[in-house]
């Protein structure tokens, strides 16, 4: 049974300490795992803290999508990890920056005219 | 790819005395949400008419029936079905796709007591995170552009030329994109490819309309437009007519 559908907004490491409390998705590379503990570091290189729901099986250096909720600047308590089928990606931490600041500030993004 | 429905001839332009709702054109990139909240009708941002919508996904659900394959797509923004139509024999065909991981569909809306759907024209799984950072980019583009044409008065200079009937000529207010052009060359194909006389419209009367334009950039911007094939010139040298 699915669970009920929870909007999320897209950020970046920096953006952790303004989302406190909401449901986020964001881009972490997989620095090392520890049981239900990953250590990632983000796009705008931040290290973070993430407490995984179950087994993570992600290569070192892979970038995952956490989905989850923020407590503090550093830390989130994931809900799931999306994995990607590519090998050695190279993803745009530039490009994933410019968007998590564009699509939290622009304005009226639903109007359809 | 799955075209067991509908018209994929999305380079069909609506002719003259066509019913009143015109084929839009093209793909639009949009997030679930845009889809779920738009009203009933074709796929339209402001103003400007798509033939089809993309959107990049996680699977959360699959539904297999003898029909059809319901998967259950989902974004940071919202949730949605989308169909994909099976064949006789097509089971063995159904994109491969998996629970949880990212999926690019193309498709067209639908709108089912009060419910949107995605009919599923092509469903290919996303390997590159990069591919939905770009999507959500590309969304973000399109809807700030399409609402800026409209803003500059997109379907501007299309004031019917001659005596001919356009009552149920929609096709006149088009807002079809041609890529490559600038402002001032959309600007002049949209006159263009909106009137409707048989010899097409005059130099004459394109000078009239784009008074701001000197005669030489005119000629450059029409000149151009015949080298890269939109339009080509009918009757004589100074009347036009569109390609598409």
């Amino acid at each position: 049974m699915m669970e009920a559908f929870d909007p999320r907004s897209i950020i970046n490491g920096g953006m952790l300490k303004q989302f406190s409390g909401q449901t986020v998705s964001i881009m972490v590379r997989v620095e090392s795992v520890a049981g239900s503990t990953l250590l990632a570091s983000s796009t705008d290189n931040h290290k973070l803290k993430i407490n995984l729901p179950g087994e993570l099986c992600a290569t070192d250096g892979a970038w995952v999508e956490v989905i989850g909720v923020p407590h503090g600047a550093d830390t989130i308590r994931a809900k799931e990890v999306i994995e990607f089928g590519g090998e050695k990606i190279d993803f745009d931490k530039d490009g994933y920056n410019g968007l998590s600041h564009l699509i939290n500030n622009v304005k009226a993004f639903y109007r359809s005219g | 790819m799955n075209d067991s429905f509908g018209d994929f001839n999305a380079t069909q332009t609506a002719t003259a005395g066509a019913a009143s709702n015109q084929k839009g054109e093209g793909i639009v990139p949009l997030v679930i949400k845009q889809i779920v909240d738009a009203p009933e009708g074709n796929i339209e941002l402001f103003g400007m008419q798509y033939a089809m919508a993309c959107v990049v996904a996680i699977v959360r659900n699959i539904e297999t029936s003898s029909t059809k394959i319901t998967y259950t797509l989902e974004d940071h923004s919202g949730r949605m079905d989308a169909h994909y139509w099976l064949e006789e024999g097509d089971a063995l065909k159904a994109p491969e796709v998996m629970l949880n991981n990212y999926v690019k569909v193309y498709g067209t809306t639908r709108s089912q007591g009060g419910q949107k759907t995605l009919m599923v024209f092509k469903l290919l799984p996303v390997l590159d995170p990069n591919e939905v950072c770009t999507h959500l980019l590309e969304a973000l583009n399109a809807r700030y552009r399409a609402e800026d044409y409209q803003n500059k008065g997109g379907s501007s200079g299309v004031a019917p030329s001659g005596t001919g009937s356009i009552s149920d000529f929609t096709a006149s207010q088009s807002s079809a994109i041609v890529s490559g052009l600038d402002p001032k060359q959309q600007a002049v194909f949209q006159a263009i490819k909106s009137n409707v006389s048989e010899e097409g419209i005059s130099r004459k009367e394109l000078k009239a309309k784009f008074s701001h334009i000197s005669d030489s950039e005119l000629t450059n911007i029409v000149d151009f437009m015949i080298s890269e094939g939109h339009i080509y010139s009918s009757i004589d040298a100074d009347h036009f007519i569109c390609t598409m």
